[in-house]
């Protein structure tokens, strides 16, 4: 078992080491975003050269950009007469200096646009714990509901109430959550005014704790319908397809009542599959939260993400892509886990 | 129909656009390749040295509009739409000083008072709105960008300006005049309610009216002055910050005040580049910020401690007049801020710090030193960032901040060490930030904030009987939203974007295809007739715009005097808009005779049949943009174009093709309208509202390159045929009369002239090899030279072939004044030439002692001359390098030449 761990925890470095090595290579081929005018433009070439993507070409090599031995990434001149040439560093190299000092000094660079100079690390870090809040409170609260729907439409297959349950469960889920956070502004921030329209700032919260928590409901619902109809979903699959096997008809046959034989051997069958989706579904939160913090100024990493991509801000990118892919990786290692915690029968790891 | 067509003609004459040629036929533009019409220009053209830079206010608006008419008349302005004002809301608790807006000062929310007790927007106050209690006596504002740093040294950011502002103080500032109805400059730190201006010795001059000079000084009040003055000069930091013991009331000291500069160009922060521009740079700055760090000196730069004076004398790169001195020495950029503090949050240790006035001189000092300074200029980079919470933001102005969550909201409190403290009306200030417009709004509604830009989509309630009329304030707009015209013939696009174009490259395949119709003037006049631009502005409730320059723009900010209210700059509006029913120059009747003509003009010229299907593409950032702007124009253009009696008799269509430049990428947009792959485009236009004259270079065909202006046509470095200018009694090129009301302008045939360029070699002897650099041989009535050419360098670049590659370099001093004993290479000024003599034993010699014995001159391609000298002329004093390359055949040097 512990063999099995360790090598999977070794298989989700490397994946994370290839997921990662594509994304900066990748954001690295985006075109630069040059600024119009000359000195943002002298500042922004200083700036990558600080950076360590490119180097200024100094005065005593301009003979060789004129032979064309250095041909500069861009190459102009100020009012003055005075000379700007950069050359920036060949992806591989630039790839080559960020997996160096990752390694040797644990640096992932510094924020260029988001909070300049600031560790893009620090940045993440700071707004990790507000949304992993979010994403489990909304976990915690949509699980149970989920699975008791879920329950009760299969207990009522067929009738009204599954019916209802069911319809509601596939809007819920064919409608993403920043649809359903914006309907919520719009219905119970701006219209009634009974929740606040926006994530309370620090000073917000200790003056007014009550707004405080009021602040959490739309967000949390807004991440959690989808989330419930998920649950809701398998449940009632899962339920309605033990409920029709031949041992709960035998449990029936052996005197156990509708409700012993659904608490004790239909709803433990029918969990193998959907324990495991609790951790699917906080991963699938924890993405579908990006625009929600966005639009609701939750001061978390999928804002940050966002932001990041809109200003080119790579390093938060990268730190942010890390956080996520690690994230995502070790669920997937824990859903298996969680396979043989829920039935003793699978063994993960064990020779066939 | 003849009475349309007889006002077309009106109209046409009166703008001055229509054909000036017999028949009707419209003259385009000449294709860039010759300086004057066939006929020649009515008035002389300029020539000589010309400088208008300490010419009056009159002559400098009229030299403004002749520029702004010849920007309109060839498109090379784009066509204007609307300028970017709108309204400001305020909350009835807010009394501002001016119901009025005042251009480039606002209404002067900062010196407004607030009634604790007042209410907000929806009638309630603050507090019972949901403000925390401890600050709804604070002024409640907004913001929906956040840079998440004060550091403005080291950040692009709009926004930081302002923050930066709240807690720094400046040598001067602007404050609102007795009667409340404009503003006026006056002195913060300094001394002076000016500069003084200085001769080269660093003497105090007398200023006369419209004088202009390189040297200026600034005497700046320090901690001593406190008694004198009764001011407070002393830094402050919030109390919760632990460096608030130590900095907290710390004396601001004249030392204090150099830190900005040196931290500025020791670490290269991303300002340090304002510093080295001609327009508001100082002396030797780019050889500081990018010199050999352990070379360079602070003795070379133009910013210097005057310990005598209590002040800082400063050397400017090109000559100031005294308001564009004080202007660009306004920046809170240049506050002070004690190099010790940099030092401390640097993370130098307590009591490590020790300040040295010059370079320490010992060993273990420089050791010491070269620390201090990593410890300083960590320290610079940390300065006002968040990686220290509010612990790196030490203030001098108005405000100290006593909160600061990035992207969430900052808040300001009272500065009561502020040197103008008795001035400030808030108690506190406080920020939200908000991911967008709507959000923004909403609190707006919810009665938290004291102020709101309304957006676009709740505009109708700032105006008439909307909701918020009554708080509603009108702006004036600084930025003209206008659009971008490709208006170049095949043979201009060829020449700036062609295979080898000067502006960009392409290949054949791909080049753009110019449609002849974009480059006649009837059309594109009659596209600037057909736009409703009022109804456009009304819609997203802003001005029309039928010149390029907003009211904003002052051609004398001192005395607050728009451009746009001087007769000249009337002129150039009535220009457009006598003859038009319309004040805003929207007349589709007009447009359709001038329409007509157009194409009346292109089927006579084979460019199209009958049954054309003529398609413009109009590109654009956003699709918002082409609902919001796009297909209005469209509209507009298509509905009178096609419904000419020219297109329906003969079948010819119209169709403007809207698009995103590249979704997702705005600036790829960008780059389409650098690269000239447009008809139409989205353009916009703002620049430094305080100097308009110099703003104007954006027009200038060297200046599209940058991308500060795409609209593309004929070139402006030449004598237009179609739209001369005529100033001052004489015909200009535009870029001409660009540089001189802007400096001294060195003309031939009123073309702006480089006061040197490469000459031909003229061969060699085998003894010496001679080439020339030409010059304009410009002189005076008695036959002295007005051009004055110093401080000549040579700088030798050696070529080698194959993979290596060696660069040197030599410093070889020459006199003009004839042979100088001893000298190996001497030049001379001739009436139109610089003559120069390189003696062929001399260059074999140098290479022979220069390059090891393994090598031999056949591996040399030949040399690189570059020769830098400075020259004078009028106002200016220009560095200026010409490079020229002579092969060894050229220099006459047999090969192989062995090293000795």
């Amino acid at each position: 078992m512990w063999k099995y761990v360790v090598k999977r925890i070794l298989l989700i470095c490397l994946t994370a080491f290839i997921v990662l090595s594509i994304t900066y290579m990748l954001l690295q081929c985006l075109p630069v975003n040059e600024p119009q005018s000359l000195s943002n433009k002298i500042a922004f070439w200083d700036q990558q050269v600080s950076l360590g993507y490119c180097w200024k070409v100094p005065v005593e090599k301009y003979n060789l950009i004129e032979t064309g031995q250095i041909i500069p990434t861009t190459d102009f001149y100020d009012d003055v007469g005075n000379r700007y040439a950069y050359v920036y560093y060949s992806i591989i190299e630039r790839y080559g200096m960020w997996i160096f000092n990752i390694f040797t000094k644990w640096d992932w660079g510094v924020s260029t646009q988001i909070e300049p100079t600031i560790s893009a690390m620090q940045i993440i870090m700071e707004r990790l714990p507000v949304s992993m809040e979010l994403n489990l409170i909304s976990v915690a609260i949509s699980t149970p509901l989920g699975i008791l729907l879920g329950i009760v439409a299969a207990l009522k297959k067929g009738k009204f109430t599954d019916d209802f349950i069911s319809t509601v469960i596939m809007i819920f889920i064919s409608v993403p959550s920043f649809v359903v956070i914006s309907f919520l502004l719009i219905w119970f921030s701006y219209g009634l005014g009974w929740l606040p329209s926006q994530w309370p700032t620090n000073s917000e919260a200790l003056a007014d704790p009550t707004r405080a928590a009021l602040a959490y409901i739309i967000p949390v619902c807004a991440l959690s319908f989808g989330s419930i109809a998920g649950f809701a979903r398998y449940t009632r699959a899962e339920l309605c397809e033990v409920m029709s096997s031949e041992f709960l008809l035998l449990a029936r046959t052996k005197g156990l009542t509708k409700g012993q034989s659904v608490v004790r051997h239909a709803l433990r069958n029918s969990m193998v599959p959907i324990v495991p989706m609790i951790i699917s579904q906080f991963i699938s939160i924890l993405s579908g939260s990006m625009i929600l913090e966005e639009l609701y100024n939750i001061p978390g990493i999928g804002n940050m993400f966002v932001e990041g991509i809109n200003r080119r801000d790579f390093s938060v990118v990268m730190v942010d892509m890390a956080v996520y892919t690690l994230i995502g990786l070790f669920a997937t290692l824990i859903v298996d886990l969680s396979y043989g915690v829920v039935d003793p029968r699978i063994r993960m790891g064990e020779a066939k | 129909m003849k009475k349309t067509v007889l006002a077309a003609g009106i109209v046409a004459a009166v703008l001055g656009l229509a054909a000036c040629g017999g028949g009707g036929e419209t003259t385009t533009s000449s294709g860039g390749s010759s300086s004057s019409g066939s006929s020649g220009p009515a008035l002389p053209y300029a020539s000589g040295i010309q400088d208008y830079l300490e010419a009056d206010v009159e002559t400098r608006s009229e030299a403004l509009a002749a520029l702004e008419q010849y920007a309109l008349d060839t498109k090379l302005g784009g066509i204007p739409i609307y300028d970017d004002s709108g309204y400001q809301l305020f909350s009835p608790r807010i009394d501002l000083p001016s119901d009025e807006y005042i251009p480039n000062y606002g209404f002067g929310a900062g010196e407004a008072t607030l009634d604790p007790n007042g209410t907000m927007a929806n009638g309630r106050t603050a507090a019972e709105n949901g403000v925390p209690s401890s600050t709804a006596n604070y002024y409640q504002s907004y913001a929906t960008e956040d840079s998440g740093t004060f550091n403005f040294w080291n950040s692009q950011g709009e926004d930081v300006t302002g923050k930066h502002g709240m807690i720094s103080a400046s040598y001067f500032s602007v404050t609102m005049n007795g009667d409340r109805s404009g503003y006026y400059w006056r002195n913060d730190l300094s001394k002076d309610l000016r500069p003084v201006p200085l001769d080269e010795n660093g003497n105090e001059i007398e200023h006369t009216e419209g004088m202009t000079s390189l040297y200026w000084r600034v005497h700046l009040y320090t901690a001593a002055d406190e008694a004198d003055t009764g001011r407070t000069f002393r830094y402050n930091i919030s109390e919760s910050s632990s460096y608030y013991s130590k900095y907290h009331n710390r004396e601001i000291r004249l030392e204090d005040y150099l830190t900005p500069y040196k931290a500025l160009l020791n670490n290269n922060l991303m300002r340090a580049s304002e510093m080295t521009q001609d327009s508001s740079g100082f002396y030797g700055t780019y050889d500081y910020l990018y010199g050999n760090a352990n070379t360079r000196s602070w003795d070379d730069v133009g910013i210097q401690i005057n310990e005598e004076e209590g002040s800082i004398d400063f050397r400017f790169i090109t000559p100031q007049s005294q308001f564009y001195a004080m202007y660009n020495l306004s920046s809170s950029l240049y506050s002070p801020v004690p190099e010790e503090y940099l030092y401390d949050i640097g993370g130098g240790p307590a009591g490590g710090y020790t300040y040295y006035a010059e370079r320490p001189t010992s060993e273990s000092d420089l050791t010491k030193y070269n620390t201090i300074q990593s410890y300083v200029s960590i320290g610079a980079e940390r300065f006002g960032t968040s990686g220290g919470g509010i612990n790196y933001l030490l203030s001098t102005g108005p405000y100290i901040v006593d909160t600061w969550d990035v992207r969430e909201e900052t808040i300001y409190t009272k500065n009561d060490l502020y040197n103008r403290t008795n001035e400030i009306h808030f108690a506190g200030y406080r920020e939200r930030v908000f991911q967008n417009d709507e959000a923004a709004w909403q609190e707006w509604v919810a009665g938290r904030l004291d102020d709101m830009v309304p957006p676009s989509t709740h505009i109708q309630t700032a105006t008439g009987s909307g909701e918020y009329a009554t708080m509603a304030h009108r702006t004036e707009g600084t930025t003209t939203i206008k659009l971008n015209v490709n208006a170049c013939t095949e043979e201009e696009w060829e020449y700036y974007h062609g295979v080898n174009g000067t502006m960009s490259q392409h290949t054949r395949e791909n080049y753009w295809d110019v449609k002849p119709i974009m480059s006649n003037e009837d059309f594109l006049n009659g596209v600037y007739l057909a736009i409703n631009r009022q109804e456009m502005a009304n819609a997203l409730g802003r001005n029309p715009a039928l010149g390029i320059l907003s009211e904003a723009y002052m051609i004398d900010p001192e005395t607050d005097y728009s451009y746009r209210d001087t007769p000249a700059g009337q002129a150039v509006i009535d220009s457009y808009t006598s003859g038009v029913d319309n004040d805003y120059g929207y007349s589709p009747s007009l447009a359709s005779s001038l329409f007509d003509r157009a194409l009346q003009t292109l089927l006579a010229n084979g460019d199209y049949e009958a049954g054309a299907r003529i398609t413009l593409t109009a590109v654009w950032r956003y699709q918002s943009t082409i609902d919001s702007i796009g297909n209005s124009l469209k509209g507009y253009i298509e509905n009178v174009f096609n419904n000419t009696p020219t297109a329906t008799s003969n079948d010819i269509r119209l169709t403007i093709k809207n698009e995103v430049g590249a979704v997702g990428d705005y600036n790829a947009t960008y780059t389409r309208m650098q690269n000239g792959e447009f008809d139409f485009a989205e353009g916009a236009i703002s620049g430094n509202v305080l100097n308009p004259l110099e703003f104007m270079s954006v027009i200038c065909t060297n200046s599209r390159s940058q991308g500060f202006n795409t609209n593309w046509g004929e070139r402006t470095d030449l004598v237009s045929d179609s739209h001369p200018i005529e100033f001052d009694g004489m015909t200009w090129s535009y870029d001409g009369l660009y540089v001189a009301v802007n400096g001294a302008a060195i003309l031939q045939n009123g073309v702006n002239v480089d006061p040197v360029t490469v000459g031909e070699a003229a061969g060699t002897d085998g003894n010496e090899s001679v080439w020339y650099m030409n010059t304009p041989g410009l002189t005076d009535e008695d036959g002295l030279d007005l051009i004055h050419y110093t401080g000549i360098n040579y700088l030798y670049f050696i070529g080698m072939n194959g993979n290596s590659m060696g660069m040197y370099s030599y410093t070889i001093p020459v006199n003009f004044e004839g042979d100088t004993p001893g000298a190996t290479i001497s030049a001379e000024v001739l009436s139109t030439t610089i003559e120069f003599r390189i003696q062929t034993n001399v260059i074999t010699e140098l290479l022979q002692g220069l390059f090891s014995s393994q090598e031999t001159l056949t591996s040399f391609d030949g040399v690189r001359i570059i020769v830098s000298f400075s020259c004078e002329y009028g106002s200016v004093e220009r560095a200026l390098a010409v490079t020229q390359t002579m092969s060894l055949t050229d220099l006459g040097v047999s090969s192989p030449v062995t090293a000795q």
